[in-house]
């Protein structure tokens, strides 16, 4: 339940992971609305996995609340398989089970107890939603990397979710495939108003696909410029210091550029007390 | 050996199990063979899912699969190892003596299994049709195995 009532589609609420003895991810408060499209960047190691399956109800963060649709998704794995059936997630290296193209779209669809023929009309629909009709009878082991993620999609899509979590789902793609998928990710937000969640370290991919975007470092969502200036790089010409973050490009001296590390050092020492944002110990509204 | 002389200790007629009334009968040679062969397959079996990636589990988790069809679904991933360890346990069983002996008792048309009767056939000095009895058993593990390779093949 959000502030004034309202319901949002999928809520977190203090949620603490940790792995190894190191909190992994740590969100104070988040809200994904229906409908809507979201993409969840961040470095390598920054905790987008884990929160994307902490969201889609297959990991139990160790302290925290998921709400699905309102309701608190309960310690019962059979509570939790019923919410999970309304969502689906493509990883980012997909598994193909050991069958045939067409057994592997229509997996979900038996488990959720659909019919022969119904289940028929609905995997020959998301083939031909990504040209695959001529490889339902191929076995799903012998197709290409690319092939096989189109797969996974359809697998996914082929369930009519109301939350579509995708995993980095084109970080090993071609171009080809990479524009297919995003056109096809767009499509479905729009056509069906499937709430779509996506990781993604690309950045212009981001902001070309999502409506929101969610930036996460170190496990804690901070707002876009920080993320920016955060995984900027410095590079050293000569006397000179070269601070990118592929928005920003500033060319300092070596003296300010130490001084801009020694604040985003403090910056990130923050981040990782506070929860929330790095600046909520100074402005509790961040 | 030793399974059947526990299997012998447990079921003969004053034993504790001796009211089931099933020494010497094919089901206690079932039985016996069913314990010999049980570690074989199991230690098998548990190699074969645990080789089975962590993902085919998460996979069928997020296609909204409950805990009994995730745990078939991986069992189907690891069938061919699944149907090598029952072609070990049958392996095994088929090619042992002591238990059924002991356990069935090698009645003629009743409990005498291939390997029992070779045993038989060459204590009684009858080398060459224990041989041709060898050869017979050899020839039905190795139609088996065939049998296992080729729809592994076919399937892949």
């Amino acid at each position: 339940m959000g502030t004034g009532g309202t319901i949002y589609q999928l809520e977190l609420k203090r949620i603490v992971h940790r792995y190894e003895g190191r909190t992994v991810v740590s969100i104070e408060h988040l809200a994904i609305e229906r409908g809507r499209l979201y993409a969840l960047v961040g470095p390598n190691g920054a905790g987008k996995t884990t929160l994307l399956h902490i969201m889609s109800l297959i990991l139990r963060p160790d302290q925290g609340e998921v709400f699905f649709e309102g309701t608190q998704a309960g310690r019962a794995e059979s509570e939790r398989v019923r919410a999970r059936r309304s969502m689906t997630v493509v990883l980012q290296n997909p598994y193909l089970f050991d069958a045939t193209v067409k057994a592997n779209v229509e997996y979900g669809l038996k488990a959720r107890g659909v019919d022969k023929r119904e289940r028929e009309r609905r995997v020959g629909e998301a083939l031909n939603l990504f040209d695959l009709s001529g490889f339902a009878g191929r076995r799903a082991r012998q197709l290409s990397g690319g092939e096989a993620q189109l797969v996974a999609l359809a697998r996914g899509l082929v369930l009519k979710p109301s939350i579509l979590f995708l995993d980095e789902i084109t970080a090993n793609l071609d171009v080809k495939h990479v524009r297919q998928l995003e056109r096809v990710i767009g499509d479905i937000n729009r056509s069906r108003g499937t709430t779509t969640v996506m990781t993604t370290h690309i950045l212009p991919q981001a902001y070309r696909l999502a409506d929101r975007v969610l930036s996460l470092f170190e496990g804690r969502i901070v707002p876009s410029g920080m993320y920016n200036l955060f995984t900027g790089n410095f590079r050293h010409h000569g006397e000179e210091v070269v601070f990118d973050t592929g928005r920003i490009r500033i060319h300092v001296t070596q003296e300010i550029s130490q001084s801009i590390q020694r604040i985003l050092s403090s910056l990130r020492s923050g981040s990782s007390r506070a929860p929330g944002t790095p600046f909520r110990e100074r402005s509790p509204r961040s | 050996m030793l399974v059947g002389l526990l299997g012998y200790a447990f079921l003969s007629r004053r034993a504790p199990l001796g009211f089931l009334d099933m020494i010497f009968t094919p089901g206690a040679v079932i039985l016996g063979e069913f314990f010999l062969s049980l570690p074989v397959i199991t230690n098998l079996t548990v190699s074969a899912v645990q080789a089975v990636e962590k993902r085919a589990f998460l996979t069928a988790q997020t296609l909204g699969a409950g805990l009994l069809l995730v745990a078939w679904t991986v069992l189907m991933e690891a069938r061919f190892s699944l149907l090598a360890a029952i072609i070990a346990g049958f392996g095994r069983a088929v090619s042992e003596v002591g238990s059924a002996m002991m356990l069935g008792g090698n009645i003629r048309y009743f409990t005498r299994t291939m390997t029992t009767a070779i045993a038989l056939e060459v204590s009684k000095g009858e080398f060459g049709f224990g041989l041709a009895l060898g050869f017979f058993l050899l020839l039905v593990a190795f139609s088996i195995n065939i049998l296992f390779h080729y729809f592994q093949v076919k399937e892949r």
